[in-house]
């Protein structure tokens, strides 16, 4: 894996990418348009829209589900539209699944698996391999997975499978790249301090999961030192097997010929003695205002305010997602980009995210870049939003924006065959009912005003919220002490 | 259904719509049906026929970037691409006949108060405060007036309402572009708001912007070692050619550009016949006609300036340069390319490939692998319209240095001047360039793009399909030949980020447990 392939950055855009928004379906004459406010919106409340077709994927029609007799989940569609090959694999196995004495070993198992050779090609001969046939594997880890993802030429679908399951099957695991990788890594978390928005989340998830929890102990040089080939082996051996995985496939195939290929390659492995996942340890939440300082001698500050949220299983989750985009994770229609960005131009980088897909609990939170003397303006400004959201109730206008982008965004789920397989394995990873989408966008359309409000008051805390700031602050020092009792942490150390 | 008369005035005029030298091929190898349009006006239009799913994908250019700017107004175009977000006097407004005087009157207490604060940079003046402070309270109410006809972002809430995705803007050296997706049924919609805003945007909030932008800048530049080292390189590396200005422009310059320059940018490049539109779909051609032509034929067009001619001298040497800033050591090499187009381009970007590009390129092998110098590296050509740059950036991997890296390189590059890269090599580039030319097609926008960019940089959107053959016909000979002519020393300037300028980051001493600064660990 090479660095960022070369060149600066070409374009500045006018807005930094935002979370994607999580959707519902797309039916034309679904839409009651803004209320006429500018000339202009009168001709786009005429404008006739002609009806979209739209249809949701199903397993059993677009896609086929299948259990290989090893445990193995596997999902296939056939795509004629290139001659490509792709696969996408899912592993129970991320860093929540780790020993708590070896932290990092998933991420090292995850990158080691595709680095690390096999045992019947060397790490250089299968990276040439891969690389002259034009094929692709990578794999990563998050925190409750290790995928894989590989892309390939149709013609060389044979190929890519056969080194998929070599890689799954047989990795060597071999310490020369290992060591390679091991100093990138170090070398990485070296870095941490000189990227203040890496380093804010860092410190935020530190403050907020605390030792108690995997999510507040960042991984450090010492412990990505520490880390063995054993520590792989056995993390491999545990959770990479037929009955911990969840496969994709999707090519210029028939099913029939892709559902052969697989079956080929990974219908005689099994993993040995039964499946033993680990119990994750439950995040324990705590609300309480505070402010910390991660002090940096920069002319722009990058702060996050934010608390615990909330669990996928959660039913709230609709409305705190449409609560969410009204806020401010809606981009430029959200309260909060509106004021701190549009109105009062204090930053050019502002918005929220209400997570509401995690296991366990994870954190909402507003990110701001401005420079150091606005910090306190913004922070208000977003505290004041957040409260606001809990005090009045939303506009109607406000609430059939945030549905209308919803639904009618929700085709673009589903613009690649590719896309819409992983999807669906994934719900079924992530344990979603198999009427997931099927229902989706009624769960959005049944959402209130008054629900946004009761879900603002329950899961909107602004008076217990934890900022964290990463700038000089010296400035501003009065001002802060007025949003919460301030602590100042230490930029940590390149080791 | 009918045509909405969108502007009566102005299509009452110049309703006498472009017939069309429409023309249908057959995109090789892969069967995408290319529609390809021209407005009498001038204006470009490229329809690609995809039916994936039922959306599409559309990409608008403006032959205008950095690289046009004067100087003083560095930074124009990027902020110009802001302000088309802003509305026009049909939409971002309630009453646009009442706001228009009290813009003018904003504009010209700006120009004022830029007089006043000038002086400060002047010998012998200084501003006079008395005279900032009432300007300043002046502003304020007019601003405010402003403000209460404003309807925010109207062009973003429509278009989100619609259901479209991706809606976005870019500046380059060479050109501005702007992105939407949307489901096959707002095609319509579209061509009404991308139409209304080049006839006749209303650059309302300019000022608040101006703020917003210094902050980008702070983002990408000021707090950002790569952001940084780039800058300082890039303008080092160009003498000539404006390309060695920043595209977020210089903080003086960005902090006193005015209303009335945008506009005067806006009238000269954002003409119909300096455009070129780029839609990918599931779209009738024939429809997408009917509608563009409906929509854009009445655009006026524009005499645009000639294109500069603008050629980079060549180096009498090497060049060097040292950035400070508190931050771990980078690196960046960057050797004198040709432009865009130019034949020594093709083996160029496929010594990029052969260098940078994978595991077992290398530079990847022998300094991430073997030698362990670098945590990560690459190289390639960034070809622009007047000059190009073939550059190798690495990141140094401590205890090593940015020279053992640069010595690395150095060998790398004799290794490539005297023997002749292997036929498996040359295969492995090629199919790797073949496996990206498919995967280009598999996104509508991905593709909108790149058929927009190969147009409006070669004048033919068949170059994305022949540039990719000729880096096909490339031998080991063409590489080693460029690597003997544009891989030289003399030729390069090379950037070396260093720590200092600042107070050290880390070094803060030993961590404290984290646990004791929690309010709540004792629980």
């Amino acid at each position: 894996m090479s660095a960022r392939r070369g060149g600066p950055p070409p374009r500045i855009s006018i807005w930094l990418a935002l979370a994607a928004l999580v959707s519902g379906c797309a039916i034309a004459g679904d839409s009651p348009q803004a209320a006429p406010r500018s000339p202009g919106s009168a001709l786009v409340q005429r404008m006739t829209i002609p009806p979209l077709e739209l249809s949701i994927p199903h397993v059993g029609r677009e896609v086929e589900r299948r259990v290989l007799p090893n445990g193995l989940v596997l999902y296939l569609a056939s795509d004629r539209s290139l001659p490509l090959f792709k696969a996408y694999a899912l592993f129970r196995a991320g860093s929540l699944s780790e020993e708590p004495s070896r932290p990092g070993v998933a991420q090292f198992t995850a990158s080691q698996l595709r680095s690390g050779g096999t045992q019947r090609m060397s790490f250089t001969v299968l990276n040439e391999e891969l690389e002259v046939s034009g094929i692709s594997i990578e794999s990563g880890a998050s925190s409750e997975t290790i995928s894989l993802t590989v892309s390939a030429l149709a013609k060389d679908a044979d190929r890519a499978l056969g080194l998929l399951a070599d890689i799954l099957r047989r990795p060597a695991f071999d310490p020369a790249p290992l060591e390679t990788y091991r100093g990138r890594v170090v070398e990485d978390l070296r870095r941490v301090a000189e990227n203040p928005s890496r380093l804010m989340m860092q410190e935020f998830s530190r403050v907020m999961y605390t030792e108690a929890h995997p999510s507040g102990r960042p991984l450090t040089p010492g412990q990505a030192r520490a880390i063995r080939r054993e520590d792989l082996l056995d993390h491999f051996r545990r959770f990479i097997r037929p009955d911990n995985m969840y496969l994709a496939v999707v090519g210029d195939f028939r099913v029939e010929e892709l559902a052969a290929k697989v079956q080929s390659q990974l219908g005689d492995w099994s993993g040995s003695g039964p499946l033993d996942l680990p119990a994750v340890p439950a995040v324990a939440t705590r609300f309480e205002r505070g402010v910390f300082v991660v002090p940096r001698d920069l002319t722009q500050s990058n702060v996050v305010l934010g608390h615990f949220g909330i669990r996928r299983s959660n039913p709230d989750r609709y409305a705190i997602q449409i609560m969410d985009i009204i806020l401010g994770g809606g981009g430029f229609s959200s309260r909060i980009m509106d004021r701190v960005r549009t109105e009062e131009g204090l930053a050019y980088s502002v918005f929220s995210s209400f997570p509401v897909n995690t296991r366990d609990i994870s954190l909402f939170r507003v990110t701001v870049q401005t420079k150091n003397e606005n910090v306190p303006r913004a922070a208000r400004t977003i505290l004041d939003e957040m409260a606001r959201m809990r005090e009045t109730l939303v506009t109607p206008t406000e609430l059939a924006g945030a549905k209308e982008a919803i639904i009618n965004s929700f085709v673009f789920r589903f613009t690649s065959r590719f896309s819409v397989v992983t999807q669906l394995l994934t719900l079924e990873f992530d344990e979603y009912p198999p009427d997931y989408l099927d229902t989706l966008l009624d769960r959005y359309r049944a959402v209130t005003r008054e629900d946004v409000q009761r879900v603002a008051r329950q899961y909107l805390r602004p008076d217990d919220t934890t900022i964290l700031v990463v700038g000089n602050t010296a400035p501003i020092e009065p001002a802060l002490t007025a949003l919460g009792p301030v602590t100042r942490l230490p930029v940590p150390a390149a080791e | 259904m009918k045509r909405v008369l969108v502007f009566s005035t102005i299509s009452a005029v110049l309703l006498l719509v472009g017939c069309a030298a429409a023309e249908t091929i057959l995109a090789e190898r892969f069967r995408l049906p290319v529609t390809e349009h021209t407005l009498k006006n001038g204006m470009r239009f490229l329809i690609v026929e995809r039916s994936e799913s039922p959306t599409f994908s559309a990409y608008i250019r403006f032959s205008v970037g950095s690289v046009n700017e004067v100087p003083g107004q560095t930074g124009l175009a990027h902020l110009l691409e802001h302000m088309m977000f802003k509305g026009t006097t049909q939409f971002g407004a309630t009453d646009p006949a009442q706001e228009q005087p009290l813009l003018a009157k904003i504009d010209a207490l700006h120009a004022q108060l830029q007089v006043e604060r000038r002086k400060k940079r002047l010998a012998g003046t200084t501003p006079d405060p008395d005279r900032v402070a009432a300007l300043a309270k002046e502003l304020a109410g007019l601003e405010e007036q402003a403000k209460r006809l404003i309807v925010r972002n109207e062009l973003w809430e429509i278009y989100r309402r619609n259901g479209g995705t991706n809606l976005n803007a870019s500046t380059s050296r060479d050109g501005t572009q702007y992105f939407i997706s949307l489901p096959k049924n707002r095609l319509e919609l579209w061509a009404l708001l991308e139409s209304d805003r080049m006839r006749d945007p209303v650059f309302r909030e300019f000022y608040t912007e101006r703020d917003v932008v210094q902050e980008e800048r702070r983002q990408r530049v000021d707090t950002n070692p790569r952001g940084q080292l780039m800058e300082a390189a890039v303008g080092a590396a160009f003498t000539a050619v404006p390309y060695r200005h920043p595209v977020l422009g210089w903080p003086g310059d960005l902090e006193n550009l005015s209303r009335p320059q945008a506009q005067a940018y806006f009238k000269t490049f954002y003409a119909p016949n300096n455009a070129l539109v780029v839609l990918v779909g599931d779209l009738d051609p024939a429809e997408v006609i009917r509608i563009v032509e409906r929509y854009f034929g009445d655009l006026p067009p524009q005499p645009t300036p000639p294109a500069p001619i603008l050629e980079e001298p060549p180096q009498p040497g090497e060049r060097r340069i040292r950035v400070e800033f508190p931050a771990e050591p980078q690196i960046l090499m960057l050797y004198q390319a040709p432009p865009l187009g130019h034949p020594d381009t093709y083996p160029l970007a496929v010594l990029g490939t052969l260098l940078g590009d994978g595991r077992s390129s290398r530079l990847h092998k022998r300094l991430v692998e073997e030698k362990r110098l670098a945590t990560g590296i690459s190289a390639g050509p960034w070809l622009l319209q007047y000059a190009g740059l073939f550059m190798i950036q690495a990141t140094p991997r401590a205890p090593h240095t940015a020279e053992e890296v640069e010595a690395a390189v150095e060998e790398e590059i004799a290794l490539l001047k005297t023997e002749l890269a292997s036929p498996r090599e040359m295969l492995k580039v090629r199919n790797q360039t073949e496996v990206e030319a498919v995967e280009h097609l598999a996104s509508n926008a991905g593709l909108a793009s790149r058929l927009g960019n190969a147009w409006a940089l070669t004048d033919t959107w068949r170059s994305l399909f022949s540039d990719q053959e000729k880096r096909a016909a490339v031998t080991a000979e063409d590489v080693r030949d460029v690597a003997q002519r544009y891989l030289v020393r003399g030729r390069r300037t090379v950037a070396s980020l260093v720590r200092g300028g600042g107070p050290v980051a880390g070094g803060a001493g030993p961590r404290r447990p984290l646990g004791t600064h929690q309010p709540w660990d004792s629980n």
